[in-house]
């Protein structure tokens, strides 16, 4: 089975520039705390697209749930 | 094949105007999709082959 | 309860049921159905592939002439004002000679259907691109910094991002017909010039570059006629051929005859100015490039044909109410026009379509109330459509007349989050002392984006984002600034200097000084890749229609992009002021003064996002902030924008004077929250950042309005080109009777206090919080989110939650 990479993930989205290369990737998120007033943070990464994509690896294209990613 | 001069969708284009060139004309066509109707128009020449929207003119 | 739209008539209610909005969010077109159209990018290569070995003002003309000649044209139903920047109204179109990247991102996309002939498209340009031109100046490792988005905008030779302020009064009042003439005659003369005796290469060899320019602008304007020509007959087409509704045939006649008559000739009355501007509108911004913006002084350039249409009725006579329904109908149609930018600035523009911002009231040239009846139905036409764009900027002149300031209220307190209001005698000042602009000319000032002021008129204006635009991102840079200038949280990329790591710094100068040399790395890398930038848009991206309406580039024969004749440079600095000042504020009284922490605990801490160390996140979450009147705060925010003002002025741009910055954020204080690590103010890493310029951080403005402003006042704002302030106000105060007053009152402190700006949020928590679970009864409300509006629904939830946490300032208290 070939191994799975960032670039077919649906954690990551596009590079700023449109760069095919790298993206960004949204997967980690962090409850905030009582005293703040959003109430949540996410931890944004640049990756390169054809790293070996992680353990939170989720097939899809994140242009169909982004209004969830960010 | 047909050509577009045949088609009740070709408008030749008056001599005056800017874009004005022998046998070329308007192509005209209504479309309408769930937001509503809108006309397109793009230029053709009288030899260009007709598309599949061909109307042909009965008069 | 949700705004409900009230359009003024039931042609304007089926334009807007009808609307192809074109939002984005998160990057991503928001309704299914909006696609990139590919006339545009197959015409102006087809063209390309023809005139290579041309002068460029030739090339870049012909393939404006192609474009306009042969992209098929559309005009829908029901529609007063026609035109459109693609060949269906559902598209938006390509630009494969700005940016190679950009490009790809589109082609590559769900939005192309033309996927194979575009990948051919896109890699014919890939060599002509401004991008591949301009990279070569720039060492990797400064493309790596650039392309993260970290510390600084990418550079617009690859976001494609841009922005201009049309000379919109020159067509309208002159026509094309006229203009064409006129450059003719300078060719002529030109050509007898050369011919002159004695033969002088010194005074004469100029005159082969500007009879290009002058050729180049006479093919772009008989085009441009030609165009709308285009539309003339199809209006007349459909009215004799396809529609049976007598008065539908009537408008269409009457649309042909407007489009016969403009742009080529001077405007009659307000159909001819409108339809005129648009067209113009159109070529400028979408059609000859991508340029951002919707800037004009509308009130006043269409006050001449206002005043002969509805008030004297001596041409193309309507009445007050038709005027606002042509207002209403101009609002829609920029709504559904598609505009292309890049993904960054998408992303940048959270649940809006572009930064289509319009400005209104001040004064006139004479310093008289420029406010007139023509400004109150432009305002009554948004109260009533309930629409995102264009937004709208209003100058708050001390003798500006209450009844204008009434219906600014009214749009306001409908929770429009616009008119966003500017200081006018602070910001014409600015004009005047800074960028040498006579008084009365800059007395016309327009917002040329969210906030920032240039002039309008018939020459002069801003044509390019290389003049002012573009960003640095603070909360960033005093992150790195803190860690040897090496970004270990989101690029593991060396963003700037070494400066240390914070972890070390024994002195609260210290840390200054790092955060200073930071900022003045990355606002030096941001200003050279605009000027570089400049020189390939003038060298390779030459705009000869743009140069064709200036007077000043007719006069010249230079194109538009080169002349620099009235310097307006400017430079944003997005979301994350008041991060760094509340981060040093509590650095410098925990660490430096209460001695409480180390800074190698407080730079243990941030590294690992305060796990384990919640009490010192809230010590440092409780120190002072600024928004509250608190001296020791507001001393170093004082003192930061001072810096900033004073790092921009160091530096000479190419229009020859050093730049303003101008503080605010859009959709960058969300966007660039999850690239920004933990921070002193006790901020979590990926937490977003401040909404504005300075607007105090999200539940940190614990003492009323009173106090941010008083707070705020204390920034000496004339050195900046602006400094957003977002406000949200009680809906039940402003929905009360004395609702206009105590917002008069309001705006009258705001205004003795010398700030530059304030724009507000009017919508309470709970239709919020109501709109996350219902969102379909809630299709009107919008929100300010910083320097546009957008739909709340369109928003995702992280950003949604970033206009609930703020605080509701109560005016009565």
């Amino acid at each position: 089975m070939a191994t799975c990479t960032c670039k077919d993930c649906k954690f990551v989205t596009p590079s700023p520039t449109g760069d095919p290369s790298t993206g960004v990737c949204l997967v980690e998120r962090m409850k905030l705390a009582d005293s703040q007033q959003t109430k949540t943070a996410i931890r944004g990464k640049m990756v390169q697209k054809s790293m070996e994509a992680c353990l939170k690896f989720e097939a899809g294209e994140s242009w169909k749930d982004i209004k969830n990613l960010l | 094949m047909a050509k577009c001069e045949k088609c009740t969708f070709f408008f030749p284009i008056p001599e005056e105007d800017m874009d004005f060139e022998p046998d070329k004309g308007d192509c005209v066509r209504q479309q309408e999709d769930t937001k509503g109707k809108f006309w397109l128009s793009r230029p053709v020449f009288r030899s260009t082959e007709a598309c599949e929207h061909l109307s042909v003119q009965t008069s | 309860m949700p705004t409900v739209a009230t359009p003024s008539t039931e042609r304007t209610a089926r334009l807007k049921n009808r609307c192809r909005f074109k939002h984005v969010a998160g990057g991503e077109y928001v309704h299914a159905g909006v696609k990139a159209g590919v006339e545009r990018a197959r015409l102006i290569t087809e063209s390309h592939k023809k005139n290579i070995g041309n002068p460029n003002c030739i090339i870049r003309a012909r393939g404006l002439a192609n474009i306009l000649d042969n992209i098929t044209i559309h005009i829908q139903d029901d529609e007063l004002i026609v035109g459109a920047n693609t060949e269906h109204p559902d598209y938006f179109p390509m630009y494969p000679e700005l940016s190679y990247f950009a490009t790809v991102d589109m082609v590559e996309s769900h939005y192309c259907d033309h996927q194979e002939e575009m990948r051919e498209i896109s890699e014919y340009w890939r060599p002509y691109t401004i991008q591949t031109k301009a990279e070569k100046y720039f060492t990797p490792e400064e493309l790596g910094i650039m392309y993260s988005a970290t510390i600084v905008q990418p550079p617009m030779f690859v976001t494609a991002f841009s922005s201009i302020v049309p000379t919109y009064e020159a067509v309208l009042e002159d026509g094309l017909i006229k203009r064409i003439e006129d450059v003719e005659q300078k060719i002529a003369d030109a050509n007898a010039s050369l011919r002159e005796s004695p033969w002088n290469a010194q005074d004469k060899l100029g005159l082969l570059d500007k009879i290009d320019q002058w050729e180049a602008m006479v093919i772009a304007m008989k085009a441009v006629v030609g165009w709308a020509q285009r539309h003339a007959r199809l209006a007349k087409i459909m009215a004799e051929n396809f529609l049976a509704d007598p008065k539908r045939k009537e408008e269409l006649l009457e649309i042909s005859d407007i489009c016969r008559n403009v742009p080529a000739y001077p405007a009659r009355g307000l159909k001819d100015a409108m339809q005129s501007k648009w067209f113009t509108y159109l070529l400028c911004h979408s059609v000859e490039r991508y340029s951002s913006g919707y800037g004009q002084k509308e009130d006043k350039m269409l006050w001449p044909y206002y005043k002969k249409s509805v008030l004297d009725q001596t041409d193309q006579v309507m009445t007050y109410a038709d005027a606002v329904e042509l207002f209403e109908c101009e609002r829609l149609k920029v709504s559904e026009h598609g505009s292309t930018k890049g993904r960054q600035l998408r992303e940048f523009f959270a649940g809006s379509n572009d930064l289509f911002i319009l400005t209104l009231g001040g004064t006139n040239a004479d310093g008289t109330d420029g406010s007139n009846e023509c400004t109150n139905a432009i305002l009554e036409a948004a109260a009533n459509i309930v629409t995102t764009e264009p937004s709208i900027g209003f100058r708050w002149n001390e003798n500006g007349n209450v009844e204008t300031k009434k219906k600014v209220f009214e749009c306001i307190k409908k929770g429009f989050g616009f008119p966003s209001i500017k200081n006018d005698e602070m910001n014409t000042q600015q004009l005047v002392k800074y960028f040498n602009v006579p008084l009365d000319v800059a007395r016309d000032w327009a917002l040329v984006l969210c906030m920032s002021p240039g002039i309008t008129g018939r020459r002069g204006t801003q044509k390019t984002r290389s003049e002012g635009g573009s960003d640095v991102y603070p909360a960033k840079v005093m992150e790195i600034a803190l860690t040897n200038g090496f970004d270990e949280f989101f690029s593991n990329v060396q963003l700037g200097p070494e400066t240390g790591d914070g972890a070390n710094f024994k002195s609260f100068d210290e840390v200054w000084n790092a955060v200073k040399a930071q900022i003045r790395s990355a606002i030096e890398l941001s200003l050279r890749s605009k000027d570089v930038g400049r020189i390939m848009e003038l060298t390779h991206l030459c705009c000869p229609f743009i140069s064709a309406i200036d007077d000043g580039c007719v006069e010249k024969g230079m194109d538009a992009n080169a002349l620099a004749e009235v310097a307006n440079p400017w430079h944003n600095i997005i979301g994350g002021s008041v991060v760094v000042i509340d981060s040093m504020t509590a650095i410098k009284k925990l660490v430096f003064e209460d001695k409480k922490y180390t800074m190698a605990e407080l730079m243990d801490a941030l590294r690992n996002n305060w796990e384990g160390k919640e009490e010192m996140r809230l010590d440092f979450w409780n120190a002072p902030k600024f928004g509250n009147d608190d001296p020791y705060a507001d001393e170093l925010a004082t003192k930061y924008y001072d810096l900033i003002a004073d790092e921009w002025k160091r530096n000479t741009t190419y229009s020859g004077t050093y730049p303003l910055p101008l503080a605010q954020s859009v959709a960058g204080y969300i966007v660039n929250g999850p690239k920004t690590a933990a921070t002193a103010n006790g901020r979590h890493a990926g937490e977003a950042l401040d909404d504005g310029g300075s607007s105090p951080y999200m539940g940190c403005d614990k003492n009323g309005p009173t106090a941010v402003l008083k707070s705020v006042s204390k920034i000496d704002a004339s050195k900046h080109k602006g400094v957003l302030l977002n406000q949200r106000l009680s809906t039940v105060l402003m929905n009360s009777d004395a609702g206009f007053d105590l917002w008069h009152a309001y705006m009258k402190t705001w205004h003795s206090l010398g700030i530059d700006h304030v724009q507000f949020n009017v919508i309470s928590q709970e239709d919020m919080k109501a709109a996350q679970i219902e969102p379909e009864k809630y299709t009107d409300t919008l929100v300010r989110i910083a320097g546009y509006s957008a739909k709340f629904i369109d928003l995702a939830r992280y950003s949604q939650d970033t206009i609930i946490a703020r605080t509701e300032q109560d005016m009565a208290g």
